[in-house]
This record gives structure tokens, C-alpha cells and sequence, in this order.
């Protein structure tokens, strides 16, 4: 469609409402964060006087900060207790809604809902669940275990741990939708032929379902580790980092750095940390994961 | 035996993903000495009035107008430019459309954290902190991205037949845009319309950093100033989260698959 090479004004009035709001709103910010994480400055107008210094911000970070390892060490926490609980979860709950049972659509839409619902209401609803007289405890009283209850949110040993339920709670059903839409596409012969030659239901499981989907459980797997680099709503709604930062997270630390703490400069060292860790983690996983889907 | 398990296990997880809800409506009717008290029972009275003083000293009216005004403009305006520029790029070669695609599409890979400490600079720096109209254009930047990823490979998928009718039946450039290629794109656009809803009506961090004052504030910033380190009133608390998740719920309800090919959209084509 060459004919329309003499409408270039119809075509910059295309083009450029939605290019002017995404570069100036969207990409010049971006990067603007990651040039200003060189400089130092102090407050948040822009008269502040800004001074080069290169890395030394993320030297900083790295080296003197005092809660940024902290920060960083919960963010692979998260990510890892994510994958570990969140995805064998979504998968399960996508296996048992295609093995033909009945209401089928019914159990779909209780397991979605807590995906559409946002992120600030699902952590309030928590709060009220880890409350110390709140659901969890409660049922342990009932069920004669009031030996086990605790304050989940406060106890450092226990709120990180917290946090990735809730996460899982809200987010599994959202993997199972994405198992879902894999699982249709494997031929019913297939598992049909290997009910027929004996084969226990793991082994379908393991050698014939999870080959077949391995695009699937790539992208599932990025999301999820994506996903827990940016979780941010749960955390501040659930505890803000705290108590004493036990549950600090890059997200939180950059927000408190940025904003509370009056250090900008280090909070844009923590956000350009954080993109780039986001980017490096899709790239990495892209490149491991170099293994093309089988099919039958 | 197996069927046995699979019901099993299935009951379980309805408990777990349904029960924290159900909690919740029940709470949000009773009296606040009664949540301990009774905690798993029913309440003595429905108390309806936590809903209107949830509504209004907990400011969840106030904030529902907010965030549906903001999420109505913003979900306009990230529609057609995005369709805009995804038509430009699907449909009309033009030079360079690779490097457009691509600039633009490259915001999918960006968490917003990378764009939050200069753009709250700047909304200071104009004098427009705390208005929606900032926080709408940041917004509707922040979506572009997406949507221009989604219609882009829609609006290719599209036969080119009926628009290359279109041409020699003498339609400019506009009018394919409104006559051939919008109408044709319905379903995308639909899917936008759902994925900028939930994203903007549930979005918090930028609401927050832009935001300050009570008479500006969106839901999840109204729902989250009931955090409260002591006495937290949760009736009223849940009362205003029974409020807030109406809309979103009554939109998966209604949309269903919609709802879900449209959250997992991305995902599936990334």
C-alpha cells in the first residue's frame, strides 16, 4: 500500500499525538533515570544543584547503603519462593480444570478473581488474615494449634514468607489461564495412547505434558520472576518494608530512598538498578532456555 | 480413587481462593466489637450503614469518582492513540516503521519504577502535582506501549483485502482508519478497553507519588490510608474494599474470557 506516500501531514497527525504523550511521559523519563543515577543532588525540585559522579551512587548502594543487599536479598526471595509456590500452583490448578470435570467455567472464575481484583485490596484483605487475632490464628486456636500462632507480619522470620502468599494467592490463578491455554493445544491422542500403553499419570505429567509446554512454562517463568522484581502494592500495603525493614524490597527501598528519605539520587540508582535487573533476568532466562517446544 | 483426589484438592482450593472473600463481605456487615468476638459467624445485625460511612469518612466516594473519571479519560485517549499509531505501523509502509515498532514496543520490557523519580520531578517542576490531569497523560504514556504491541499484530492479521477496496473506492487515509480498519479492529479494542481498565482503576505507586491531597485521591489510595498500625477499624476497612472491587469484579463477570485472553494477552504473545 505505497499510495499513500503523498499524506505525510495525515500521517504525522497519526503518529505524533500518541509519540509526543509516550516520549515525553514514557521514554525520556526512562532515560532520564538512568542518566541522573550518575549524578548526586538532594530534594526534589530541580534547582538542586547536580553533581557528576559517575558510579558513585551504585557504589554507594553497593557498598555503604545500609539496607540495599537487605532490599536485594528479599527481591530474590520473593522471586524464587514465587516460582517455587506460584508456578507448580498455577499448573496443578490447570491440569485438574482440564481433566474434564464438571463446572469447569465455575471453578475457572474462582480461581481468576483475585487476579482482576487490585493489588491494594487483596493486601488489606491479608492484613485481616495475618492479623494477630485474625483468620490464621484463629484457626489454629480452633483446631487446638494455638501453640503455632504468631504475629506473621511482624515476626521476622516469617512476614517474607508472608508476603510471597499473598502473591501466590493473587497471581496463581493467572498462571493457570496462561497452562490453560497450552494444555488445549496438546492432542488428546497423545495422552489417550499413553493411558492405553500404561503409563502413570506423573510420567504423562513430566514426559510428555511439560516437554510439550515448554514455551509455555519459559514464559510463565519469566513473568513470574519479572513480576516479583516490580511487586511493590502488596509489600507497602502489607508492611512497608518493615518492621525495621525486615521485609524491604528494591521496590520499597527505591520508593523510601526517592521520596521519604530525601536522597533521590540514590533512589534513581536503585530504579536504573531495577530495569536493569528486570532486562538482564528476561535475556538470561531467554538464553537458558533455548530449547525448542517438542511436538508429537 | 483419582476422581477422588481431584475432588479433593479442587474443594480445598475453592476454600483458599474464595474464603478470604467471602470473609471479607461478612466482616464488612458486622460491628466492630464483633470481629473478634464471633470471628467465624455471621453477624448479630447486618450493620449496611459501614458501607455509607465507608462511602463517607472513609472517602471512598470521593475517591470513586476520582478514579473513575481518571480511568474513563485514560482508557480513551491510550485507545486511539495507540490505534493510531498501530494503524500507521500495520497498515501504511511507511519509512523506518521497524525502529517506530520498536521504540515504542520497548516500553513493554520497562518497569514503571524506571520512569517514577523524574516524572514526579516534573509534575513540581509545571506545577502540576497533584492534578489528574498529569496523571492521566502518565497514564496513558505507560499503556501505549501494550497496546500498540497487541493491535499492532491484530491490525496485521487483518486481510488487507477489504482495505485496498477501500482505497480504490477513493477513502483517504482517515476515513479507512474510522470506516475499515477501527470497525474491524473491534475485539482488540475491546481487550484494550478491558486491560487499560483494570490497569488504571487498580494502579497505585504513580497515584501515589503524584496524588496528595483527600479530594484527589484514587481507590487504592483511599483503601490504602486504612492501614493503620493500631485500631483498625475493619468493618469500615472492608466495607470500603467490598466497594472498591465491584467494578472490576462485575467486569470479569460479565466479560469472562474476555477478561482473561485480554490480562494474559501479553504474556501469551511475548
Amino acid at each position: 500500500m505505497r499510495t499513500f506516500k503523498k499524506q505525510n501531514p495525515v500521517i504525522a497527525a497519526f503518529l505524533l499525538p500518541g509519540l509526543l504523550m509516550y516520549g515525553y511521559f514514557f521514554a525520556l523519563p526512562v532515560l532520564q533515570t538512568l542518566w541522573e543515577s550518575m549524578f548526586y543532588w538532594k530534594g526534589l525540585s530541580s534547582t538542586a544543584k547536580k553533581e557528576f559522579i559517575g558510579a558513585g551512587n551504585y557504589i554507594y548502594l553497593i557498598g555503604k547503603d545500609p539496607y540495599f543487599w537487605k532490599a536485594f536479598g528479599n527481591t530474590v526471595y520473593l522471586m524464587v519462593g514465587s516460582l517455587l509456590l506460584q508456578v507448580p500452583l498455577g499448573f496443578i490448578l490447570a491440569l485438574i480444570l482440564n481433566s474434564g470435570i464438571r463446572g469447569k467455567r465455575f471453578f475457572n472464575i474462582a480461581f481468576f478473581m483475585p487476579y482482576v481484583l487490585s493489588a491494594t485490596s487483596v493486601a488489606l484483605m491479608w492484613r485481616f488474615i495475618y492479623h494477630p487475632e485474625g483468620l490464621i490464628n484463629q484457626f489454629l486456636q480452633l483446631v487446638g494449634l494455638s501453640g503455632l500462632t504468631n504475629s506473621w507480619l511482624a515476626d521476622p522470620s516469617t512476614n517474607i514468607t508472608a508476603i510471597v502468599l499473598v502473591g501466590v494467592w493473587q497471581g496463581a490463578g493467572f498462571l493457570m489461564i496462561l497452562f490453560l491455554a497450552g494444555l488445549v493445544n496438546i492432542p488428546k491422542e497423545i495422552l489417550e495412547s499413553c493411558r492405553i500403553e500404561g503409563a502413570r499419570p506423573y510420567q504423562v505429567v513430566f514426559r510428555i505434558i511439560i516437554p510439550m509446554l515448554w514455551p509455555v512454562v519459559i514464559t510463565v517463568i519469566t513473568l513470574v520472576m519479572i513480576n516479583s522484581v516490580k511487586s511493590f502494592d502488596i509489600i507497602w500495603i502489607l508492611t512497608r518494608g518493615g518492621p525495621f525493614h525486615s521485609t524491604e524490597v528494591l521496590t520499597t527501598w527505591m520508593y523510601q530512598l526517592g521520596f521519604n528519605l530525601s536522597q533521590p539520587a540514590r533512589g534513581t540508582a536503585v530504579a536504573s538498578f531495577i530495569f536493569l535487573f528486570v532486562l538482564l533476568l528476561s535475556v538470561v532466562i531467554r538464553k537458558v532456555s533455548r530449547r525448542d517446544s517438542v511436538e508429537y | 480413587m483419582n476422581r477422588f483426589i481431584i475432588g479433593l484438592v479442587l474443594a480445598l482450593m475453592f476454600v483458599i481462593f474464595i474464603y478470604p472473600l467471602i470473609l471479607t463481605l461478612i466482616v464488612s456487615f458486622k460491628v466492630k466489637s464483633e470481629v473478634w468476638g464471633d470471628f467465624f459467624g455471621l453477624p448479630e445485625q447486618f450493620q449496611f450503614h459501614n458501607y455509607s460511612d465507608a462511602w463517607k469518612q472513609g472517602h471512598i466516594g470521593t475517591a470513586f469518582f476520582n478514579s473513575f473519571y481518571i480511568t474513563i479519560v485514560t482508557m480513551f485517549f491510550q485507545i486511539i492513540l495507540s490505534a493510531m499509531i498501530s494503524f500507521v505501523i500495520a497498515r501504511v509502509k511507511i519509512r523506518y516503521s521497524n525502529v517506530l515498532y520498536l521504540f515504542v514496543t520497548a516500553g513493554v520490557m520497562i518497569p514503571i519504577h524506571a520512569i517514577l523519580l523524574p516524572v514526579a520531578r516534573r509534575a513540581v517542576n509545571l506545577g502540576m502535582s497533584n492534578t489528574h490531569f498529569y496523571l492521566i497523560c502518565v497514564y496513558i504514556a505507560g499503556g501505549i506501549p501494550w497496546l500498540v504491541f497487541l493491535m499492532t499484530s491484530y491490525m496485521q492479521s487483518i486481510p488487507e483485502t477489504l482495505e485496498e477496496a477501500s482505497i480504490i473506492d477513493g477513502c483517504g487515509l482517515f476515513q479507512m482508519f474510522t470506516h475499515v480498519t477501527l470497525p474491524l479492529s473491534k475485539p482488540i479494542l475491546l481487550t484494550s478497553a478491558i486491560i487499560t481498565f483494570i490497569g488504571s482503576y487498580n494502579e497505585l505507586l504513580i497515584a501515589m507519588v503524584l496524588l496528595n491531597s483527600q479530594v484527589k485521591k484514587t481507590i487504592p489510595l483511599a483503601l490504602s490510608a486504612f492501614v493503620g498500625y493500631h485500631d483498625v477499624n475493619f468493618p469500615l476497612m472492608t466495607a470500603a474494599i467490598i466497594i472498591s472491587i465491584i467494578p472490576t469484579m462485575f467486569i470479569y463477570l460479565l466479560f469472562q474470557e474476555k477478561v482473561e485472553q485480554g490480562l494474559t494477552a501479553g504474556a501469551v504473545k511475548g
